[in-house]
């Protein structure tokens, strides 16, 4: 099947063609501008002549005498009357003949000049510079020459030049009177080869005069097929209208020309050729008008087949549509593992996987065959959609001919057999902005119309439920699955490149699930326990603890049972009120985390632990005890968290929300007091005693100083309104835990919404002197200029609903700026590094192996395999080896900010004389960041 | 502010481009014109040539320190 190299490109060199080439290359002469006769058949040398290739069904190649999709199509040519200018060229005729003498042609530099620029770049090519850098060089050489030829006479044969000026786009002027193309071809002839080089032109791949066109290449007709509609009209395409012209235009100046017509006729018409040729290549050339389709439409020429977005090159070649392939709606599944992917049957039986037969499959796939492509019965299994025989034959197999298929299967015919659970298939959403945007899921066909996704691998993928689709590859090679499966299993990227932490870990109410279960370490009676482990795969239920003849289980206990048996950590969890001095292991909010031995001894499991982004002990665990074991625990995690979170039931509302009449008395005061400070602010300000800030107008002052006496109005709302909603409420329990939102926003339902703002001010444009029409011209209290005092849950007025949107529009406008912006620099980005390659030793190479960087990220850690950016965690290490008070120890010296390793032993000295002493407890938090 | 570039003489040039086995055309390159070496070269009090080698030790954020080697060329 697999047919072997028969030609490899050694090199390919872009030049531009001879007309001798050109002729040369040309499967015919083209000479009428005629396609199709009455008949529907192809006119002898017309513009579909059978010699350049068949598109029609039934016609052969009079070239190649080879049928529809087996010729490849050949060029033919048109012979133009009189030479026009290639546009793709002008820029490098205009240097050329700037740079040379009008009457000898060489190049208007001295022969030690051109000696030296020729050493330049001889130089400049040793020294590894790049294409692009040389003709920068050239262009200087050229430049040189030009501005000689200005200034004195060739130094070759004495003639003093004129100014060559470009009349865009193809009309050369010297000195204000015109040059035909035919001179400014005879120029580029008398041009020597030797004096082409510093220029920067190989004179064996290309002479100058060759950009003065005398013979086009007429394509193929396979690059510009004609459709027929269903009238029965033919439709031809934009470059056959626009050969065509030329055709035409070529023809009607052959013949005044011969018949001797004024020069004048001759003119126009060879002008109109070069209109006609110029949009030919590029109907967007500046200077000229676009030629049109009768309809009015520009045509498509070469250079917009190939430029942009919908060109050729990022629409055809780097952007192509691929078989194997599905897309659909995304919606979760808790119990599918991290590495999983929930595939619907129906996508399942398209979707196929090539298996080569051998004698150990052979029975297995025949029965496979005999199910044939839509097998019945109640448990998927997999079908057959097609076989492929030893001789490349493709067979579909269908209900009726599956027994017959099947029997005929032999060793070394390929099976498309459909996917199945356990197959490697690639995962992705766009927009794919990094590595973990594609990531290889292990198959599980399901019933229903949707991918199935386990809730931890949204965020990498930034996905959530709201209609989002995905799309799904199927590896075909064993190859390729082996790399899927080593490289880029979800597992292989729970810590991510990005910031060197976990990027897929629970979220929502994982984490408030694992809160409840163990926070202030309830207590669970066999029921509840049961039910929760339940959830779990296996499991070893922990000893219950008996009091009073009565045996209940510990949350703290439950969640110890999916560590691993030997795991420390210690760090603060999320919800921890960053008191003044952390008590540590004394903390009275059981915020501080202590796990020895795979226990969890104190402290509440939330997002710090867990969360996608943060969780220091899912970091942890996939770093030292790797992957698989990573995956493992995320999984019972998130199905204990599930567990525990139905034990209980969990459910937030608006009532979550209320907050007693007194405190809400408390809100209004504060801010009718503010509002009173601010209006004396104003009224200071009109009367001039208002203290101007350094650095600051009036205004300016006055502005800052009322934000800032609103804010603090707004923080005070919000600490009001948080004093009666404890930990008790749900959604405070969402927001301390990091599960789903913030105080800020609960205070903001709650106490007070505040001030909104427009560029980092107060609402202050809309009607001449103030916001809207309800307020004073030139009021600049604080509900005139945006500020508003209701929360979300009393409601707004309708002018602080109107600032409320006001503030919300800023918003909206700054994300869709940012993100066009940001994409397009991605685009950029991506294209500057994509052939970037860390090689074995170290060092940051590009494709031609020239150095970028001489040690990766000039330490040469991988962010996913090191410590908060350290290649070892010293401080575990210590705690190993030193056990744990030495350790202690150490990190409490480190706290002090000691670095001389000789104050720090004798710290250690000391410290173990005096036995213990518990002062000034250390930050140490397990190698985490805050 | 600026870190330090210092001039390699032909030895430790050869001994550089053997460690990294690489070729003087595959270092990254650094202008004549460029500050830095102007600077050098009025410190040094000599000429630097097309060809030579810089080392430049700078500052890193994620190691102490970072060596790296500019070829220098015209321009």
């Amino acid at each position: 099947m697999m047919s072997g190299v028969s030609k490899r490109i050694g090199s390919i060199r872009f030049t531009c063609l001879s007309p001798d080439e050109i002729r040369k290359m040309s499967a015919i002469k083209i000479i009428t501008a005629d396609t199709y006769n009455d008949d529907g058949f192809p006119i002898d040398q017309g513009l579909m002549d059978t010699h350049l290739g068949v598109i029609e069904p039934g016609l052969m190649c009079k070239t190649c005498g080879h049928k529809v999709d087996e010729c490849p199509g050949h060029f033919g040519n048109i012979d133009l009357a009189m030479p026009v200018i290639h546009v793709g060229y002008v820029k490098e005729i205009k240097k050329l003949l700037q740079a040379t003498c009008k009457s000898c042609g060489r190049l208007v530099l001295t022969e030690e000049d051109v000696r030296e620029y020729v050493s330049r770049q001889e130089t400049m090519e040793s020294l590894g510079s790049d294409a692009i850098e040389l003709r920068e060089f050239s262009k200087e050489t050229a430049k040189a020459a030009a501005e000689k030829a200005l200034k004195e006479v060739c130094p070759h044969c004495g003639v003093e030049q004129q100014k060559i000026t470009l009349d865009k786009p193809t009309t050369f002027r010297e000195d204000g009177h015109k040059l035909t193309p035919k001179e400014v071809r005879e120029r580029l002839e008398r041009i020597p080869d030797n004096d082409l080089i510093p220029l920067g032109i190989d004179p064996a791949a290309c002479r100058p005069e060759w950009m003065v066109l005398t013979a086009l290449p007429v394509p193929p007709v396979t690059v510009r097929p004609s459709i027929t509609l269903e009238s029965g009209d033919r439709s031809e395409d934009d470059l056959t209208h626009k050969l065509v012209d030329v055709l035409r235009i070529n023809q009607r100046l052959r013949e005044n020309r011969d018949a001797g017509a004024p020069q004048l006729i001759v003119e126009d018409l060879w002008e109109l050729l070069q209109y006609h040729v110029t949009t030919y290549y590029d109907n967007q050339t500046s200077g000229i008008p676009p030629a049109r389709h009768r309809s009015g439409r520009p045509l498509k020429t070469l250079v917009q087949r190939l430029k942009g977005k919908e060109g050729r090159f990022r629409s055809n070649l780097s952007g192509k549509r691929v078989n194997f392939s599905a897309r659909t709606v995304v919606s979760p599944d808790p119990w599918l593992s991290i590495n999983q992917v929930g595939v619907p049957t129906f996508a399942a039986r398209e979707l196929t996987v090539p298996v080569m037969v051998t004698k150990d499959n052979l029975e297995v796939l025949r029965n496979m065959v005999k199910r044939g492509p839509e097998p019945a019965g109640e448990v998927y299994a997999p079908g057959v959609n097609y076989i492929i025989r030893v001789d490349g034959r493709r067979i579909r197999v269908t209900d009726k001919n599956a027994e017959t298929v099947a029997e005929g299967l032999e060793i070394g015919y390929k099976v498309e057999r459909h996917l199945m659970d356990g197959d490697v298939v690639l995962f992705n959403r766009q927009p794919s902005l990094h590595r973990m945007s594609m990531m290889a899921h292990v198959v599980k066909v399901m019933p229903g119309k949707t991918f199935r996704l386990n809730l931890c691998v949204c965020p990498p993928y930034n996905a959530d439920f709201d209609g989002d689709e995905m799309n799904l590859h199927v590896l075909q090679s064993e190859e390729a699955r082996a790399e899927a499966h080593i490289l880029m299993k979800v597992q292989e990227h729970i810590l991510s490149p990005r910031f060197g932490g976990p990027i897929i870990g629970a979220i929502h109410d994982h984490i408030t699930g694992v809160f409840q279960l163990t926070y202030r370490n309830p207590h669970f009676d066999k029921a509840q326990t049961l039910f929760i482990v339940s959830k779990m795969g296996e499991n070893k239920l922990p000893e219950p603890i008996v009091e009073n003849g009565r045996e209940y289980w510990t949350g703290k206990d439950l969640f110890s049972t999916i560590l691993p048996k030997d795991f420390n950590a210690q760090f603060k969890s999320h919800i921890c009120q960053k008191c003044q001095k952390c008590e540590k292991e004394g903390c009275q909010y059981d915020a501080y985390v202590k796990i020895r031995d795979g226990k969890l001894l104190m402290g509440t499991i939330d997002d710090n632990a867990i969360g996608s982004g943060a969780g220091k002990i899912l970091d942890k665990i996939a770093r030292d005890y790797g992957a698989d074991r990573a995956r493992e625990f995320l999984d019972d995690v998130t199905r204990l968290a599930i567990g525990a979170i139905m034990v209980r039931g969990f459910s937030t509302g608006i009532d979550d929300e209320d907050i007693p009449e007194e405190a809400k008395r408390q809100i209004d005061d504060k801010i009718n007091n503010t509002f009173h400070d601010v209006d004396q602010l104003v009224a200071s300000f009109r009367d001039g005693t208002l203290d101007q800030m350094p650095g600051r107008s009036l205004e300016e002052t006055l502005e800052v100083e009322a934000m800032k006496k609103l804010g603090e109005a707004r923080d005070e709302a919000g600490r009001i309104a948080g004093k009666h909603l404890g930990l008790e409420n749900a959604a405070v329990q969402m927001a301390k835990s990091g599960a789903r939102g913030s105080m800020l926003n609960l205070s903001q339902m709650a106490g007070c919404i505040g001030q909104q703002a427009v560029r980092g001010e107060r609402l202050s444009r809309g009607y001449w002197n103030r916001t809207l029409p309800h307020f004073q011209k030139g009021d600049l209290g604080a509900q005139a200029k945006g500020f508003v005092k209701n929360s979300y849950k009393s409601g707004l007025t309708p002018t602080e609903f109107f600032f409320h949107s006001m503030g919300g529009r800023e918003g909206l406008v700054d994300t869709a700026v940012r993100t066009s912006r940001s994409g397009y620099m991605q685009r950029r980005l991506i294209n500057a590094l994509e052939d970037l390659k860390l090689k074995q030793d170290g060092t940051v190479r590009n494709t031609a192996d020239s150095i970028i960087q001489f040690h990766y990220g000039e330490d040469g850690i991988d962010p996913t395999r090191s410590v908060q950016g350290e290649a070892i965690d010293l401080d575990d290490v210590l705690r190993d080896v030193l056990g744990e008070h030495y350790a202690d120890l150490l990190s409490r010296a480190d706290d002090r900010k000691i670095s001389l390793y000789a104050t720090v032993e004798k710290d250690l000295m000391e410290a173990s004389t005096d036995d213990d002493d518990d002062q000034d407890e250390s930050d140490y938090d397990g190698g985490g960041d805050e | 502010m600026v870190p330090v570039h210092e001039l390699l003489s032909d030895d430790e040039t050869d001994k550089v481009l053997k460690r990294l086995k690489i070729t003087r055309d595959q270092l990254p390159k650094i202008k004549e014109s460029d500050a830095a070496i102007k600077t050098l070269k009025i410190a040094m009090n000599m000429d630097i040539p097309e060809k030579s080698v810089v080392r430049i030790i700078r500052d890193s954020q994620t190691s102490e320190t970072a060596e790296v080697y500019r070829l220098v060329i015209r321009g």
